[in-house]
């Protein structure tokens, strides 16, 4: 039989089967074994000698529908495959459940293609972008540059109010508190006064450590957008706010 | 009028302090649609309005149906019990019209077969698809999740502990399914494939 094959791209071995029981027009439930094997060979063949490459799930199929084709001819009591005995399987059941699997999906994916040329004609209105708003207020008048002077400012005049005593430690003391505890520190300040001044969280006779931990959490709680802070005026107070 | 019964009903329940009636509901939860953009969920809708999700549902419900009835050019559909306004198909060429919009494209055959097997299957991991579709098909993975019609639920308690894949709220939306159960069952198929090969066998 020869076989004129237009050189159809198949996406998969099973695109090639389908492609060769409807053309031959084969009942799925009883193929002709040793035709469909011969004409995917042929193909497969037809393939390579125009170098194209054929990939590997091809190969498996071929020899997998060779093993069916062997077994098919091996000599059996009963040939006759109406009445199949108890433990005599049918070489060819496991694939043909496969490929009927396969074909279930293959119907599914064409009703979601008729769907989705309906469903590809309506227009929707993106979501509004509020983000944008929220960050102009977190971010008054303030660089990161008035941050760290605002920053450094408190160190100076902590050291200032200590006499310099805690400028230097010479032992290094354990952190007593964590930068998670002070993020709920000032979460609940802020809650609690709703507003507060950037110098409130340092209170004078507190170590180094607990500024620059404070620090800490205040940028972390910036980050989570959980407070905003301004300035009236530069070089004025930051002024911490619930949001 | 009895559904206004029902409603009001349910608000005295509610116990709001600022009983609205229906209409005014309407109203508001049209401008929440509007300027949401996209889809809001029962929940999202009650928080904001302060009425019960039952009581918002069937308002819902009634301006679909109103929508419909009046053949505005604005359409309120749902997937999953989320809302969003959508233009009708049939005014597609007007819109494109004015908007001239990239040509959206269309999945390919590989892709429709990918997602087919994983809205039945899912959970399903990359190697049962690959089994089924006797292919492998990473490259359409990569393109659905990006489509954002498919997500990463998980991972499969064995040997390599692969990705298990599920469809999203998007993929209901892209079909204009309400929900994952509007899919035709696959016994139906069944019957297709099975006339398929007795038509087959007569032209023995």
């Amino acid at each position: 039989m020869t076989i004129n094959i237009k050189l159809q791209n198949f996406e998969g071995p099973f695109d090639l089967l389908f492609h060769l029981i409807e053309k031959n027009e084969v009942d799925i439930y009883d193929i002709p074994i040793a035709d469909i094997t011969n004409q995917y060979l042929e193909y497969i063949y037809e393939m390579e000698s125009l170098d194209l490459e054929v990939a590997s799930e091809f190969i498996v199929m071929a020899a997998t529908l060779l093993q069916i084709k062997s077994k098919m001819l091996l000599p059996k009591q009963k040939r006759d495959l109406d009445e199949l005995a108890a433990d005599d399987e049918d070489p060819r059941a496991e694939l043909v459940e496969k490929l009927i699997e396969y074909k279930k999906y293959k119907e599914v994916s064409n009703v979601l293609q008729k769907r989705e040329d309906v469903y590809s004609k309506l227009f929707y209105k993106d979501a509004e972008i509020i983000d944008d708003i929220e960050e102009k207020e977190i971010f008054l008048n303030i660089t990161l540059d008035d941050i760290v002077a605002a920053f450094t400012d408190i160190l100076d005049k902590h050291i200032k109010d200590n006499d310099g005593k805690n400028a230097l430690e010479e032992q290094i003391e354990r952190e007593e508190f964590t930068v998670d505890e002070k993020i709920d520190y000032i979460e609940d300040l802020v809650k609690y006064k709703e507003k507060i001044y950037f110098t409130d969280l340092f209170p004078s006779d507190c170590s180094k450590a607990e500024v620059i931990v404070s620090f800490l959490a205040l940028l972390e709680l910036i980050k989570d957008r959980k407070v905003k802070f301004y300035q009236s005026k530069t070089f004025s107070d930051i002024i911490i706010e619930c949001l | 009028m009895d559904n206004d019964s029902i409603v009001y009903k349910q608000i005295e329940i509610e116990n709001n302090e600022m009983p609205i009636d229906i209409k005014e509901a309407k109203a508001i939860i049209e401008a929440l649609l509007f300027t949401a953009g996209e889809a809001l969920s029962l929940d999202d809708i009650s928080r904001v309005i302060q009425l019960n999700k039952k009581s918002i549902k069937v308002i819902i419900d009634e301006m679909i149906d109103e929508f419909n009835l009046d053949r505005r050019g604005i359409q309120i559909i749902q997937f999953n019990d989320k809302y969003q306004l959508a233009t009708r198909e049939e005014h597609a060429e007007y819109i494109k019209r004015l908007l001239k919009p990239h040509g959206k494209q269309s999945l390919s055959r590989a892709a429709l077969e990918t997602i087919a097997i994983i809205a039945y299957r899912q959970p399903v991991t990359r190697q049962a698809i690959d089994f089924i579709r006797g292919v492998k098909c990473d490259r359409v993975l990569a393109n659905l999740v990006e489509k954002r019609l498919i997500k990463d639920a998980g991972r499969l308690d064995s040997p390599g502990r692969p990705i298990l894949y599920e469809t999203t709220d998007e993929f209901l939306k892209y079909f204009g399914l309400e929900s994952i159960n509007e899919l035709p069952k696959l016994e139906e198929f069944n019957e297709i494939i099975e006339q398929e090969s007795a038509c087959s066998e007569d032209n023995y």
